[in-house]
């Protein structure tokens, strides 16, 4: 296989990398520029290789250009065949990387996870529990009733949720995406971009949050980068 | 390590490869390397988050955490 060359991501600088960033199989991570903005790259001798690993150093390259400079993180992998076609990639899509670069200036992610406990799920029959099993359609459609109308109750209560985690930890958040009741336990899943110098007011507002329901499981990770606010490109 | 910890770190990886492999910057046309499978990683997040639920279903306990610390 010829040399290749996978991009980690658009930076905000068509100045060189810092020296001494490790990519991919031991490569150097290099900055190619284009009109101020720069694509950071190493090149592949061969494949990709083990997806996992590959990803790892992957996260791991970006948060360290994040140290220096604004990021906007390419899925992995995304490999190009020459420096050249990189560098036309970018002048096809400049004004909206310069247009997310800007946006996501200063900013990372957090996201939010809200487990609920086992006792707000309604018991169903397992189908293997024969003393529990349906024995009519008029039994089954009682069930199926039962079930929508737990879901039901759980929505309202998911949804009741999101309104005070965002009166709580609103004032701190530039833009949010959020999901409830993504499975049965799974109520709340939030993820929030945040102002880097405002991330010491976000983790307080979530530890105070973190005690207004003990029966809820809260968990935070982060500061990621903003993965999830890239806007599509193509 | 505890199982709570240990499995809150597995939570933090899986959300890791699940930015990494499921968003960020996607350009097509010059791209010579895809990968097909992406979508295992959502299923594998599901099942840990299963995985937790039932862990702690059988400790009794709720456990809340900071799953990853801030970058220094």
């Amino acid at each position: 296989m010829t040399e290749s060359y996978t991009i980690y991501g658009i930076v905000d600088s068509d100045r060189p990398a810092p020296e001494g960033i490790v990519g991919l199989h031991g490569g150097a991570v290099t900055n190619l520029p284009y009109r101020g903005i720069g694509a950071a790259v190493s090149a592949l001798p061969g494949p990709v290789g083990d997806i996992a690993t590959g990803a790892v150093r992957h996260e791991a390259v970006v948060e360290r250009l994040m140290e220096t400079h604004t990021v906007l993180p390419m899925r992995f992998p995304t490999v190009f065949g020459s420096p050249d076609a990189v560098v036309a990639m970018m002048a096809r899509h400049y004004d909206s990387f310069h247009k997310s670069l800007c946006r996501l200036h200063g900013r990372v992610e957090f996201s939010v996870k809200v487990l609920c406990p086992d006792r707000s799920l309604p018991e169903s029959a397992h189908p293997c529990d024969r003393e529990r099993r349906p024995t009519s359609g008029r039994q089954y459609m009682q069930e199926r009733y039962r079930q929508h109308k737990g879901r039901q109750v759980r929505q309202e209560q998911a949804a009741q949720w999101g309104i005070i985690f965002h009166a709580s930890l609103g004032e701190w958040v530039a833009a949010k995406k959020v999901g409830t009741l993504v499975t049965d336990r799974l109520a709340f899943d939030g993820i929030y971009l945040v102002d880097m110098a405002r991330q010491g007011d976000f983790r307080r507002a979530f530890a105070n949050l973190v005690g207004e329901e003990p029966d809820l499981q809260y968990l935070l990770s982060g500061p990621w980068p903003p993965y999830s606010f890239i806007e599509a490109i193509d | 390590m505890n199982e709570t910890l240990s499995a809150e770190n597995d939570v933090t990886l899986l959300e890791m490869l699940d930015r990494v492999l499921n968003k960020g910057v996607v350009v097509s046309g010059d791209i010579v390397i895809s990968v097909a499978d992406v979508d295992l990683i959502y299923v594998g997040l599901r099942l840990l988050l299963s995985s937790v639920e039932t862990m702690q279903r059988l400790s009794g306990s709720v456990a809340t955490g900071v799953l990853k610390e801030p970058a220094s």
